[in-house]
């Protein structure tokens, strides 16, 4: 079924014309899909079934591979890969960014919602093997930091509105995987749910900001939009704030739930957490950033030329739907230490009964001591972000360009994307045609096969043409081969035959 | 001293076509127009009587004339063989002479003649009848490859083939006599036992010689040589029937010689093998080569000789003989009708005095002459050994006797040379399907001789590609009939 | 079924319906298309009545028909299929006015020669299918060479003429071989008549020698490894596909091929059991270098009919490696990957064909932009892509899956490797599909382009309901050919066997037969 998801979003995609993104989530997918083929067959051959309940069942009888040695490590491992294509975590995550070629709403769709949830699910809906494999477990909870981390850092530099949501998207798809690799997967799958929430709403908004801009996805010739497309400015303000994870909005309880289970778990970890940390102040950093360059400050571009309006309430509506959702969606499922009615935990706890780690914010509770240790960090974490967009995008302007002309390296790497697409075209692509057609096809298939082939036959009628000439038309020589033939026969009788 | 009254039935099928032949040669003088279709009727009348009066000798099995001749199965079914073919061949040859303009009442009769020999010598039981036999069948067709007077090629052809056949006959009669020598009689079934001392080796030496020159009248390796030359010059229906008549007698002959005289060992069976691998390949491999069809043809038949001495060598490998002795026979009439259609074809589509003969000038023939190429390609394929097509079934019994005898590689080296067979056939094919016809000359006419002769050869390609099981039979029956190991 | 003449009507009436086209006018294109189609149809719906009759769960012979034909050797006229061969029976009966359709427009010389080829190529196909003789297994084997021969030679493009003699002489050097040891067998166990050679060998009655059995599973096989085409015996494949008419290709990648894969499910696994189980670890990576070297080189050809074939390379890598892994499930996962490529192949071909029909060419870069002009053809042909290259919901994903997860339980390097191909498969079509389709029109001469016709949508839609319909409901395939399949395992057990022909070379000593 994820191959047909799949299937159906290359269409989606590519009857716009970006083709190249189309064949290249294809291909992508295709090399997580192998490993989760191979993981699938493991499974079969271990268990004997492919069904979800049989094999959970069983595998919850298995020891636990702490060497890191063993059937379910592996399987967890392969599974992973096909999450990872599927999630867009490094290294496959190449084809996000590129299919943001798609239309808005089909980004807004697939990317944020639905289609890159499901290697999360996948994951999360395979705990009970992962929970057997603390090796593959750190795997998820390694690759989840480090996605989460890179795209934060590339998200940074990006001039396009939608490619700075792409990275934001692979970035926080990067912490959902944390929290499956640090045991809490409710809470990845809560914050699957508020992510959902906030990022439809910020893909819908850029695309309303881009019809108000008549197509132009530049954020350098926007700025000063707040008050042309008010609605649009506030619900991604909203937006833009629970993401961020500020206390109250439902990106907050999410993300607490997550770093949380990185700090305290039984599968906690410093540097993850604190690696999670900065890339909360990340985030905060880039998506003010987003919004500052947007909306705030003096246009950038002529306002005569460019006749801003909002959208029509049709494209509205969504938009506030989204925004109130990214509010209060969080309340329902916030652990009662808050004061929510965690709502979301007892209804997945079920789920994750043998793995659930989520609730261990219970023993903390009531504790003002709690509130600042755990949820302080990520909060004041976010909050200096905020003061650095505040400061270099509203403050001093110029500041930007300078640190960029400063670190001018370091720049180049992160605007380049860390040059990974084209460290795959070079490696991987390029030596790989370079071989297919040079060595496989000519060499091999025409030259050594072909060549024998045909030089056989060529063979053939060589020996014939010179057979031919035996043929010489002579009588007398005719003769002698006839006078030989009788010799050589007669002598065979004579001396043979006794 | 009238010999009995059986002895003349069992000679009835010659006595009928040395009549006809004489007829025809008294006649002739004395007709003057549509001496044609006269000529014609006589001998193709001639013939057939004979063929229809190969019932005598079915029936009365046994030998004849104080032994010198021995009517068995075996000799029955190639009395019908060469008869058939020489029917064929003379209806189908009618409309070539009358287009060459040598339209005369001698070609029917050395048919006849030669035919009488080929009989013969399917029947001789003794030696000199077997080289009278001989010498008959071959004199009548050096005459006949020459029948094209005022082609150079034609007469340099008949003249090679009687040097060299006489050269060879030679052998057959010094091998004579030097079996004489050994064991004191002309009788092959009185030969088994050598008489004076060391009269083994004699014996086999003799035997050798006779063999050598029947080799060089079935061509195989090495006394082949003269197969293309002697083939390409002669005319075409000339050419149809000494690929296929006269090399069946001469096998018939071969046989008979083996199987009753030769002593069980393996030297025979070695050379049989060593011939016929050699044979196979010089064949192919040379065939290949060849722009002329007639050539390439008589390459062809070089290798089917080849293929023949394969269950020769089976028959002499093991103890159930008649598998291969059958399998020879049966390829002896499947290989008899498939040349001779593509001869005579061959012979009709070639133009006024043969011009044109070479394989490119076959190009588009489908398109011209749909009818035309198809036969030709059915011809070709069973050459090949497609199955379905007589061919195939040929080939077929001579794997099946060759297996039988645990001859392993030499069925694989007969199976690679069907391979390299497939390359020329197939190119004449390719030639008359996909090229097109660069050539605007009319369609070469068939006349209703033509077509019926090759409507039978078509007919009987099929027949005996599809349901060989009532030849089969008779050709193991005939096996079964000769005297011998 | 007993007495029925259903497989006889069947394998003749395409041969017998040739004989109403000989009676029109060479040139009257109109009647010779309509009547030659109608037969094929008529032969289609004929052949469904097998579906009807067909008995679930059994895995004897079906509708057999036994009469004597040649009596020394014993050759009998002996038809029947089973789970395995009654598929293959219907896919030629399906390709063949597909392929008949395709040509609508597009032979406009010798027409009558063509649709007679096409219909006698049918009877030879279906005759190996049901051939149940030996003897009469070689015949129908060799005699549809001929028609392909021409088809590809007289019908063809400009190298017709090298691709047809090269495709006639490499197969029929391995059928030769196959001749030689199918009369070798006979010699041994005394009959042509495959059941019943079948028990003599199972039961223990005739037993070959190890040698033995290897030599002619070795004939075998390279016969059959020959045809379907195996590496590095392939390269006959490109080149045929290349020049050959669109129904030619059709016919040769949607039947002609699977018929060396069903004679390895046929003769070399239950006849040669042991000779198998030795020879597996080479086929198997003959096989997946097949699989990946066919995908690798298909990437980069620049000739789109070029890259279907290597495709086809690479597709049946898989299918031979499921028939040796020797596991029921990849063998059942083959079988239907028979199925699979015939049909999804067949439909590539047919769509490419289109494409020449319009432009002449087959090359790539001609190409560009096509979904412009041609919506309708650019969409089926994304389905057909997607269905080769294994997309679930279609027909190739469930060929593939059974493959891979069967392999896996026995071999996981095997399988491992193979699943390279999946990766790869998505690849070149796809990236094939990007230059020709998608983007800007780069030829002017490709903007003006009529889309599909009537006739052309129809073909597309049979071809795509199909694939669909086995990517969905391929239960109602697989519950067919499963007892069949089973058997063919079971026919492979002989313990007793083999402990009688290790009592044998114990008891003495290597007896000297002399083999020359």
């Amino acid at each position: 079924m994820r191959s047909t998801f799949r299937d159906c979003r290359f269409r989606a995609i590519t009857i716009t014309m970006a083709t190249d993104a189309g064949d290249k989530a294809f291909w992508v997918n295709r090399i997580g899909d192998f490993g989760f083929l191979l993981g699938l067959f493991l499974l079969f051959r271990q268990f004997g079934t492919l069904d979800f309940a049989p094999i959970f069942h069983d595998s919850a009888a298995l020891p636990v591979e702490t060497s890191g040695h063993g059937v379910l490590t592996a399987v967890a491992l392969l599974l992973l890969a096909g999450a990872t294509g599927k999630s867009a975590q490094l290294p496959l995550y190449v084809w996000l960014p590129d299919a943001m070629e798609g239309p808005t709403p089909v980004s807004a769709l697939i990317h944020a919602a639905t289609m890159v949830a499901a290697g999360v699910y996948m994951v999360a809906r395979s705990h009970a093997i992962f929970i057997h494999a603390p090796v593959a477990m750190f795997g998820v909870a390694v690759i989840g930091c480090a996605t989460a981390l890179f795209a934060a850092t590339i998200a940074l530099v990006q001039t396009d509105i939608k490619r700075t949501l792409a990275y934001s998207t692979i970035s926080q798809l990067g912490y959902m995987f944390l929290a499956c690799g640090v045991g809490a997967y409710g809470a990845g799958i809560f914050h699957l749910m508020t992510h959902a929430f906030f990022k439809a709403l910020l893909f819908l908004g850029a695309g309303s900001v881009m019809h108000a801009m008549g197509g132009e996805q530049d954020m350098r010739r926007m700025g000063g939009l707040r008050r042309m497309v008010p609605w649009t400015y506030s619900t991604m303000f909203v937006a833009t704030l629970a993401i961020s994870g500020t206390p109250g909005f439902s990106g907050f309880f999410s993300k607490e739930e997550i770093l949380l289970a990185a700090r305290t778990g039984p599968y906690s970890n410093p540097v993850i957490y604190g690696l999670g940390v900065f890339t909360a102040g990340l985030t905060a950093l880039y998506m003010f950033r987003l919004l500052f360059l947007t909306f705030h400050g003096a246009p950038r571009f002529d306002p005569k030329k460019t006749h801003v309006h909002e959208s029509p309430r049709v494209m509205l509506v969504p938009l506030v739907v989204l925004a109130v959702l990214s509010l209060a969606g969080g309340w329902w499922a916030a652990p009662h230490l808050v004061g929510g009615l965690n709502y979301f935990d007892n209804f997945v706890k079920p789920v994750f009964a043998a793995s659930e780690t989520s609730s261990s914010a219970e023993p903390y509770a009531g504790s003002g001591q709690l509130i600042a240790a755990v949820f302080g960090p990520p909060v004041i974490a976010a909050f200096i972000g905020f003061l650095l967009a505040w400061w270099l995008y509203l403050r001093r302007p110029e500041t930007p360009r300078r640190l960029a002309e400063r670190f001018h390296a370091l720049y180049q790497l992160l605007v380049g994307k860390y040059f990974i697409d084209e460290l795959y075209a070079a490696i991987i692509v390029r030596p790989l045609l370079w071989l297919s057609t040079n060595f496989l096809w000519h060499v091999v298939d025409e030259e050594t096969i072909d060549g024998l082939v045909n030089g056989v036959a060529h063979e053939a009628g060589e020996v014939g043409d010179r057979l031919r000439h035996l043929n010489s038309g002579n009588t007398r020589s005719y003769a002698t081969w006839v006078i030989l033939g009788a010799v050589v026969l007669t002598t065979l009788l004579a001396w043979m035959v006794r | 001293m009238f010999p009995p009254r059986e002895d003349i039935l069992r000679l009835m099928p010659e006595i009928i076509l040395s009549l006809s032949g004489i007829l025809l040669m008294l006649i002739e003088p004395m007709l003057t127009r549509a001496r044609r279709n006269v000529l014609v009727s006589l001998a193709a009348l001639g013939s057939g009587l004979a063929l229809v009066s190969t019932i005598y000798p079915a029936m009365l099995p046994g030998t004849a004339f104080s032994g010198l001749l021995r009517i068995d199965g075996f000799s029955v079914f190639v009395h019908v063989v060469v008869e058939s073919v020489a029917f064929l061949v003379i209806i189908g040859s009618a409309d070539y002479l009358d287009r060459e303009h040598i339209q005369h009442g001698e070609y029917y009769a050395l048919i006849l003649f030669a035919t009488v020999g080929m009989c013969v010598m399917s029947s001789a039981a003794e030696l000199m009848t077997a080289f009278v036999a001989l010498e008959t069948s071959s004199i009548a067709t050096y005459i006949l490859a020459s029948y094209r007077r005022d082609s150079p090629r034609s007469n340099e052809s008949a003249l090679k083939y009687f040097l060299l056949g006489s050269f060879a006959t030679a052998f057959f009669l010094y091998g004579i006599a030097l079996t004489y020598g050994a064991t004191g009689t002309t009788q092959l079934v009185r030969m088994t036992f050598p008489t004076t001392a060391g009269g083994d080796r004699l014996l086999n030496l003799g035997l050798g010689l006779m063999l050598v020159g029947l080799a060089f009248k079935v061509a195989v390796a090495p006394f082949q040589l003269w197969t293309p030359d002697v083939y390409e010059g002669a005319p075409a229906p000339v050419t149809a029937l000494m690929a296929s008549g006269p090399k069946a007698a001469a096998f018939a002959l071969l046989l008979r010689i083996l199987a009753t005289v030769a002593a069980a060992g393996t030297f025979w069976f070695w050379a049989l093998w060593i011939s016929a691998a050699l044979t196979m390949f010089l064949g192919n491999l040379a065939a290949i080569a060849q722009h002329n069809v007639k050539r390439m043809l008589a390459y062809s038949s070089i290798s089917h000789a080849g293929y023949i001495l394969v269950a020769l060598a089976a028959a002499a490998a093991s103890d159930q003989v008649e598998l291969g002795v059958a399998a020879v026979l049966y390829y002896l009439a499947v290989y008899a009708l498939m040349k001779l259609g593509a001869f005579i074809l061959v012979s009709q589509l070639g133009g006024e005095s043969e011009r044109h003969m070479d394989i490119d000038d076959f190009r588009g023939l489908a398109m011209r002459q749909p009818v035309a190429a198809a036969c030709f390609a059915l011809f070709l394929l069973s050459l090949l050994g497609l199955p379905v097509t007589a061919g195939f079934l040929g080939k077929f019994y001579i794997f099946h006797a060759a297996l039988a005898s645990r001859l392993i590689w030499l069925a694989v080296l007969l199976a690679i040379n069907t391979i390299i067979a497939a390359f020329y056939y197939l190119r004449v094919i390719v030639v008359m399907y996909m090229r097109e016809p660069n050539q605007t000359w009319p369609p070469v006419p068939m006349p209703w001789a033509v077509t019926f002769v090759l409507s039978i050869a078509a007919a009987g390609t099929f027949y005996l590609g599809l349901f060989p099981g009532r030849v089969m039979a008779l050709a193991t029956q005939a096996a079964l009939s000769l005297p011998g190991r | 079924m007993r007495g029925s003449y259903l497989l006889t009507v069947l394998t003749f009436l395409p041969l017998a319906g040739t004989l109403a086209l000989f009676m029109l006018r060479p040139d009257d294109r109109e009647w010779i298309r309509r009547i030659a189609l109608a037969i094929s149809l008529f032969e289609f719906a004929l052949s469904l009545l097998l579906l009807r009759g067909f008995v679930l769960n059994s895995a004897d012979y079906q509708f057999v028909e036994l009469h004597n034909w040649i009596p020394s050797p014993p050759i009998h006229y002996h038809l029947g299929i089973d789970g395995i061969s009654l598929f293959l029976v219907l896919l030629t009966t399906f390709l063949t006015p597909i392929a008949m359709l395709a040509s609508w427009k597009s032979i406009e010389q010798r027409v009558r020669g063509f649709f007679i080829s096409l219909l006698v190529l049918e009877s030879g196909v279906i005759g190996v299918f049901v051939s149940l003789d030996l003897f009469e297994f070689f015949l129908f084997w060799e005699v549809m060479l001929i028609p392909m021969y021409f088809l590809i030679g007289i019908w063809g493009h400009e190298r017709r003429i090298y691709a047809a003699v090269k495709f006639i002489l490499y197969t029929m050097l391995g059928s030769i071989l196959m001749l030689v040891a199918m009369i070798w067998l006979y010699e041994l166990s005394g009959s042509f008549d495959l059941p019943q050679i079948q028990n003599m060998l199972v039961s223990g009655q005739v037993i070959l020698s190890l040698r033995t059995e290897l030599l002619l599973f070795a004939a075998f096989f390279l016969a059959f490894a020959i045809k379907v085409p195996l590496f590095p015996l392939h390269t006959w494949l490109p080149d045929a596909h290349t020049e050959a008419p669109t129904a030619g290709s059709v016919m040769l990648a949607g039947v002609l091929l699977k018929m060396g894969t069903y004679g390895m499910l046929r003769f070399c696994l239950p006849l040669f059991p042991e000779a198998a189980h030795r020879f597996a670890p080479y086929v198997a990576v003959l096989a997946i270098i097949g699989i990946i070297y066919g995908a690798l080189v298909a990437m980069v050809q620049t000739d789109l009919k070029r890259l279907v074939a290597y495709s086809s390379v690479s597709h049946l890598g898989f299918v031979v490696l499921g028939l040796f892994a020797f596991d029921p499930t990849a063998v059942q996962g083959a079988l239907y990957q028979m199925l699979n490529h015939g049909v999804s192949t067949g439909a590539l071909f047919v769509l490419v064909g289109m494409l020449y029909d319009r432009r002449h060419t087959h090359l790539i870069r001609e190409f560009g932009g096509l979904a412009t002009p041609l919506p309708i053809i650019a969409a089926f042909f994304l389905f057909v892509s997607l269905s080769s290259a294994g997309l679930p919901m279609l027909n190739g994903f469930i060929g593939e899956f059974l493959i891979l997860a069967g392999t896996f339980l026995h071999h996981v390097n095997w399988a491992s490797y193979a699943a390279i191909g999946i990766i790869l498969s998505a690849v070149y079509l796809l990236w094939a599909y990007q230059r020709v389709f998608f983007g800007e029109v780069t030829h002017d001469k490709n903007r003006t382009l009529v889309d599909a016709d009537r006739r052309e949508r129809v073909v597309l839609v049979a071809m795509a309901a199909l694939i669909l319909w086995m990517g969905i409901g391929s239960v109602s395939f697989t519950r067919r050919t499963e007892a069949s399949t089973r058997n063919v395992f079971m026919l492979m057990q002989r313990p007793q066997v083999y402990n009688a022909r290790a009592a044998l070379s114990s008891a003495r000593p290597s007896a000297p037969r002399g083999v020359r």
